[in-house]
């Protein structure tokens, strides 16, 4: 590692961010579920629940999770793109104000 | 800890916002021409924005002490109507040598169509015709991987182009070694929601090392932090990096990469400048930053 922090690994401060985060990602998907429960929505044939299905498995997996998730949530690359005619539409919002 | 955004649409900022840059250690600020939230219909409408961010932001960042920066290009979002891009290109040479001008950006893809693909390639061009230097924004979420490496495989057809003059902006964890491995300058964009959080950013750094690498906040007039590079600051601090491993980051990076600019003056002269055609008698607040 190029540059190693010089704080402690993992203390009290540490702990509750990361128990904090958890709590909100389990309150999240439980209040999804609830709601797609009262509603129409079918979780289980949407491909966005079924990415965050497959994220939350592989947290449980070891280095390298933020990489293999957005690696995860990305649509493949095509090294052949040029002579394929380039990708079909997609389009995703995010800053400079797309 | 003085520092600079590498990447900032102040153009969609209030005043205040120049004011608390500035009570933040914020000595300099560089524009990316991007997309106002509507297409542009003429390339009079983009002559107007131009002469905005060569004339009128240098003069309204002055007033606070802050240089004021700026790159022009047609962006990808505009680039689907490839006739009016072309009108743009054909005109932004009438404003590369405005003083304040770092050079071509943020040109790159937003949905990685094939006419974005051929507007990029036709500034890239641009800008070698001109010895200019790059900045590259790259798509978001799902688009961000596919779209960062088509660049990268444009960018390759043109093995003249010095990459130490271009930075490919808004990185991620799942793009930043593609960014530096090729020897780009890598940008981190701190930005709620779709892009990284100091915290992130911080990993980054600490995985990738310092070399070649910044963080701004694309503030912008979406929901966006215009103090985000102060907020990496302070997540830096907290773990006990160096500060000067955190100024090489926010302050010696951003100036060592305009300084490739062949108009690169440094901050001081720049706002100096700006104040005085401003008419500010208060000149520029340079000496805090001395």
């Amino acid at each position: 590692m190029p540059h190693a922090p010089t704080q402690p690994a993992f203390d009290d401060q540490r702990f509750l961010a990361i128990r904090s985060l958890l709590v909100e990602l389990a309150a999240s998907l439980d209040r999804t579920e609830r709601h797609a429960s009262v509603g129409t929505a079918s979780l289980t044939t949407d491909p966005r629940w079924k990415l965050v299905v497959a994220a939350i498995e592989r947290l449980a997996r070891g280095q390298g999770r933020a990489e293999d998730l957005q690696m995860l949530f990305s649509d493949p690359y095509e090294a052949t793109w040029r002579r394929d005619g380039g990708p079909t539409l997609a389009g995703s919002p995010g800053c400079c104000g797309r | 800890m003085h520092y600079v955004d590498p990447h900032i649409h102040m153009v969609s900022r209030i005043t205040d916002d120049y004011e608390t840059l500035a009570r933040m250690g914020c000595v300099a600020v560089s524009e990316p021409a991007f997309w106002a939230g509507f297409d542009r219909r003429t390339v009079d409408g983009f002559r107007d924005y131009f002469r905005q961010i060569t004339e009128v932001e240098p003069k309204r960042a002055a007033n606070y002490g802050i240089a004021h920066y700026s790159w022009l290009c047609i962006n990808a979002k505009e680039a689907e109507d490839v006739k009016l891009a072309r009108e743009v290109i054909a005109a932004i040479p009438e404003f590369l040598d405005a003083a304040n001008v770092l050079g071509i950006g943020e040109i790159g893809l937003n949905k990685n169509t094939r006419n974005e693909a051929t507007v990029f390639m036709e500034q890239v061009e641009l800008a070698i015709r001109h010895d200019e230097t790059i900045l590259i924004h790259t798509p978001h979420l799902a688009d961000k991987l596919r779209g960062t490496r088509m660049i990268i495989d444009m960018l390759s057809d043109f093995p003249s182009l010095d990459r130490g003059r271009v930075v490919i902006d808004h990185v991620e964890e799942h793009t930043i070694r593609h960014a530096l491995d090729a020897g780009y300058w890598a940008g981190m964009t701190l930005y709620p929601v779709t892009k990284c959080s100091p915290e992130r950013a911080c990993d980054l750094v600490e995985l990738y090392g310092s070399e070649r690498l910044l963080v701004n906040s694309a503030g912008d007039w979406g929901p966006s932090r215009p103090v985000a590079v102060p907020d990496f600051i302070v997540a830096m601090r907290a773990r006990g990096h160096a500060e000067h491993l955190i100024e090489k980051v926010v302050l010696d990076n951003p100036l060592a990469l305009f300084s490739r600019c062949r108009r690169y003056v440094p901050p001081t002269r720049v706002a100096d400048r700006a104040g005085a055609a401003a008419g500010n008698a208060r000149g520029v607040a340079a000496s805090h930053r001395a």
